[in-house]
């Protein structure tokens, strides 16, 4: 059965059960994927999947109940509407729910238009990349391994108020991860690129990968101590993902940031200047509505250091009395709603690479970050985390180095940006959130390390 | 869930064009949350997960597809789709099922579907207003009940049938405690393979209690120096440290390709004589625990390191046609999106000969870890790193003040060496683990250790 053949079905249930209020939330994901282990001339695991379900959710008594299936029967669309009543009636939270109308305009998302790649063409550049790597250099192994993706998503939304949208993207990507060998240590690195199939360049994801492992080739600790700290851009980006939730007007309003009523305060360095932009022009995601069906807008988080707003979604944007910004997000069909950014990315400004390193004359450069999951907290803004990347003296780069944590606060860090890179990059999205930020130089971090 | 006819008719499809093997993995999962925040139940939400994995091999090379169209013509076309993909040579095969019925070891005594709402929610609400309660620094509080009814069932073309239930009960509590705009979280989480009858293990006060306690303790904490020091990291969670350090890089996805620091070390000392260590998803009503793994093979107790010896892998059937292995019960999937692979259940490093007060007696000056975070490693190299959640320092072989902000680094290898110390209250942790084949239950477990020395992160 079909979601719209489905969705008739739970619609009737709907109405049956005297449902006046009621939405149909659908989200639909078709994906291929390859991945090539040691051997240059076949590819080892290739899959092919579509996968989606449907949310009900209904407001009962002024309280809204959830439920989900993947299961589309006629059986199962009466089973879940009943869940999501009965659901309903244990809601005990004093907020006001409604559901909305369709708004009267609609930004246009522009859209890249990406073709789904042929199952072929995945396989012919997936081999191509991975003999690439192990071409490369004589020190990449038989461990290398190369993935590549492409995947479809369709959501949909409708409810009892007329409300009818639906949006589709389409994203591919490609990633080499190298392992390479000298003297008895091995060295992992990856390089992962998100684009339309076709201008995905195999050979230069795969040498960037593997020169990105040859660099950490004799990588050593450091002693302790605090240092002058560039982030690279991909690097700075995944911080500003981890703790993007600070920004959540849910999270403020329940104690989980720091950031409530702090709007109008210098909140980061002049330096710092952080958009979200649904609209991205560079990016894949594009979306003209949000997961309630509210119009989604660009707006800027922080400007020149100063907080300007959280991002909202309607029931926290009328808790605090404002409109709601169209960040309402959903992380699967099933989950309930919560707040997520678009393109959310720390703007670019003047300074190279180089320029950063000639500021901070002796420092280290950070660019690899692990363990974000557990050693960061968005809660207090702590972070502890293990780290590599490479050592500057007198303004140049020196060694690689290895096993060390890098430490400190997210909401000082902020504070502490004394030099923003002049180049953004973006990391694979996250749902409909892709993060983004040049590198960046801070004052100084805690490292542990010797 | 699905007949035997049409089971049979879908592996022969799956054949068609010159696979060696085929394998059917279906589930029907029904999972319930319940979600506490603002001292009120703020969701609840039911979700059905429903659809087939089918696998099908050649040699070492596997192609794989899904569905959540179950129904005889839904499955067919999936096979077709898997079949054409491989397109290697037309064959007609024959596939007789036998079914095999292995028994469930973990019994539930009440089955959370066949709860109310309310019943959940008392519970839920016991541990929530414990933490909430607590303390007037205890500023916010989250809650989640949780219950799965995870129903599997595996065929292949070699002719297994076999099905499980898998009955999962979780009650996770964070606090939060503020003062003077700072915020220090403390959480307890605990689950089983039980229905709620787990609540006659752990009372839902204490959970609750718990949570809050660590949130007060790091509030008033100073911010660890970083260094290399000695530490002793306590029993339950703490384990995670084997999980990351060692666990991951023995399982077959990195071994069978050579890209795991423990690859052809079988048979050698990896780690302390004092360091015993075992995978073992038999053991009743734990929470990673499994009848059998989801390619349908029983699980077993894996001894991988007995005196610091290392004996054994973990293994799938795929990786195990790479290594010339047989399959160690290991394989699992998050569902049927995912194709599974070889994970761990319940891992844990076996009670040792040392007095944990002799260990934490030993130590001059250092940390002992109370309460772990989770963590991550990169298999290739070794190189771990997880976070400790409530901290303290030792010094002159005394505990001392707490201490916030640490993390603890290294390589699996080098750590493993270094575990110089096994105490004697062996407990263990439950966690969910991700990784290829998506995020699955598990358990880590320790007694009380010491490491001689370990980067320890810091300010």
């Amino acid at each position: 059965m079909q979601f719209q053949e489905f969705k008739d079905y739970v619609v009737t249930a709907a109405e049956d059960a005297g449902l006046t209020e009621y939405e149909v939330y659908y989200k639909n994901t078709v994906q291929v994927n390859v991945m090539a282990v040691s051997d240059q001339n076949e590819v080892n695991q290739f899959s092919s999947s579509e996968n989606g379900g449907v949310c009900f959710r209904c407001i009962v008594n002024k309280t809204m109940g959830y439920a989900s299936t993947e299961c589309f029967t006629l059986e199962e669309a009466k089973k879940l509407v009943k869940k999501a009543m009965e659901n309903a009636e244990s809601i005990e939270t004093e907020d006001e729910i409604e559901l909305h109308k369709a708004e009267e305009h609609y930004e246009t998302a522009h859209k890249k238009y990406i073709e789904f790649p042929q199952s072929s063409k995945l396989i012919e550049k997936t081999l191509q990349a991975q003999r690439k790597a192990l071409d490369a250099d004589k020190r990449v192994t038989g461990g290398t391994m190369t993935y590549s993706a492409a995947y479809t998503t369709t959501e949909a939304i409708c409810n009892s108020k007329g409300l009818d949208l639906s949006n589709t993207i389409t994203v591919s990507e490609l990633e080499v991860s190298p392992v390479i060998a000298e003297k008895e240590q091995m060295y992992s690195s990856y390089e992962v690129k998100i684009s339309d199939w076709d201008s995905l360049d195999a050979k230069e994801i795969a040498n960037r990968a593997v020169k990105k492992g040859i660099e950490k080739i004799g990588a050593e600790s450091i002693e302790s101590g605090t240092y002058p700290v560039v982030f690279s851009a991909d690097q700075m980006a995944t911080m500003l993902g981890t703790f993007s939730s600070i920004f959540s007007a849910e999270n403020a309003q329940k104690g989980l940031s720091l950031l409530i009523k702090r709007e109008g305060e210098q909140i980061a360095s002049k330096l710092v200047t952080i958009i979200d932009d649904p609209f991205y022009e560079d990016s894949f995601i594009t979306c003209s509505f949000d997961a309630e069906g509210a119009a989604t807008k660009t707006k800027t988080i922080i400007e020149e250091g100063e907080f300007k707003t959280l991002l909202y979604n309607w029931q926290t944007a009328k808790k605090a009395g404002v409109k709601t910004t169209g960040n309402a997000s959903k992380a699967s069909y099933s989950s309930p709603i919560s707040i997520m950014p678009y393109n959310f990315f720390l703007s670019a400004k003047d300074m190279t690479l180089e320029e950063l390193f000639a500021k901070m004359e002796n420092g280290v450069y950070i660019t690899e970050l692990n363990g974000l999951h557990a050693g960061a907290n968005a809660v207090t803004g702590d972070f502890s985390l293990s780290a590599e990347g490479f050592l500057i003296k007198d303004k140049t780069l020196t060694k690689a180095v290895k096993n060390i944590t890098v430490s400190g606060n997210f909401y000082t860090l902020l504070k502490e940006i004394i030099g923003v890179g002049n180049k953004i990059e973006f990391l694979p999205p996250r749902g409909y959130s892709v993060f983004g930020s040049p590198a960046v130089l801070i004052r100084e971090l805690a490292i542990a390390g010797k | 869930m699905i007949s035997k006819d049409i089971l049979q008719e879908v592996l022969i499809a799956a054949l068609s064009t010159g696979a060696d093997f085929a394998e059917i993995f279906a589930e029907h999962t029904d999972e319930k949350s319940i979600y506490m925040i603002d001292s009120r139940v703020q969701n609840i939400s039911d979700r059905v997960i429903s659809g087939v994995g089918i696998r099908v091999f050649k040699g070492c090379r596997c192609i794989s597809g899904c569905t959540t169209d179950m129904s005889r013509l839904g499955l067919l076309a999936c096979a077709k789709k898997v079949a054409d993909t491989l397109s290697d040579s037309p064959t007609i095969s024959q596939v007789c099922l036998t079914e095999r019925i292995f028994g469930d070891i973990h019994p539930i005594r009440i089955v959370p579907s066949s709860c109310k709402n309310q019943t959940k929610i008392d519970l839920l609400k016991e541990a929530y207003f414990s933490a909430k309660e607590y303390h007037e620094r205890i500023s916010q509080v989250s809650g989640v009940f949780l219950d799965v009814d995870h129903k599997i069932l595996v065929a292949n073309s070699e002719g297994l049938f076999a099905q499980d239930r898998q009955i999962r009960t979780r009650l996770v509590i964070n606090a939060v405690a503020s003062k003077e705009g700072e915020n220090q979280t403390g959480s307890c989480s605990p689950g089983r393979r039980m229905g709620l009858e787990m609540f006659d293990l752990f009372s839902p006060k204490e959970i609750g209690q718990k949570a809050a306690k660590q949130a007060l303790v790091m509030l008033d904490a100073d911010y660890i120096k970083a260094g290399t020091m000695p530490v002793a990291i306590e029993n339950g969670f703490g384990g995670v440290i084997f999980h990351e350090a060692c666990g991951h890089s023995l399982e077959a996805t990195s071994v069978a390709v050579g890209s795991s620091q423990f690859a052809g070390k079988l048979g050698q000392k990896i780690a302390g004589e004092k360091v015993t260590a075992v995978d073992d998803g038999t053991i009743p009503n734990a929470w990673g625990s499994i009848n059998i793994d989801d390619e349908g093979h029983p699980s077993k107790r894996n001894v991988l390191i007995e005196n610091g010896v290392l004996k054994s892998y973990l293994i799938d059937k795929l990786n195990g046609r790479r290594m010339n292995m047989e399959s160690t019960g290991s394989s699992r999937r998050q569902s049927y999106l995912f194709e599974p692979t070889s994970r761990m259940t319940n891992t844990f490093i076996e009670n040792g000969p040392d007095k944990n007060e002799d260990i934490i007696r030993s130590i001059e000056y250092g940390l002992y870890a109370k309460s772990m975070g989770g963590g991550s490693v990169d298999p290739v190299t070794g190189s771990f790193n997880f976070a400790v959640t409530e901290g303290y320092m030792i010094r002159n072989g005394q505990i001392q003040e707490p201490v916030r902000g640490a993390s603890l680094i290294g390589t699996g290898a080098e750590i493993l060496t270094k575990i110089d110390m096994v105490g004697t209250n062996l407990e263990r942790g439950q966690g969910m683990c991700g990784s290829l084949s998506g995020s699955i239950p598990t358990d880590v477990g320790q007694p009380l250790i010491r490491v001689s020395s370990i980067t320890v992160g810091g300010r």
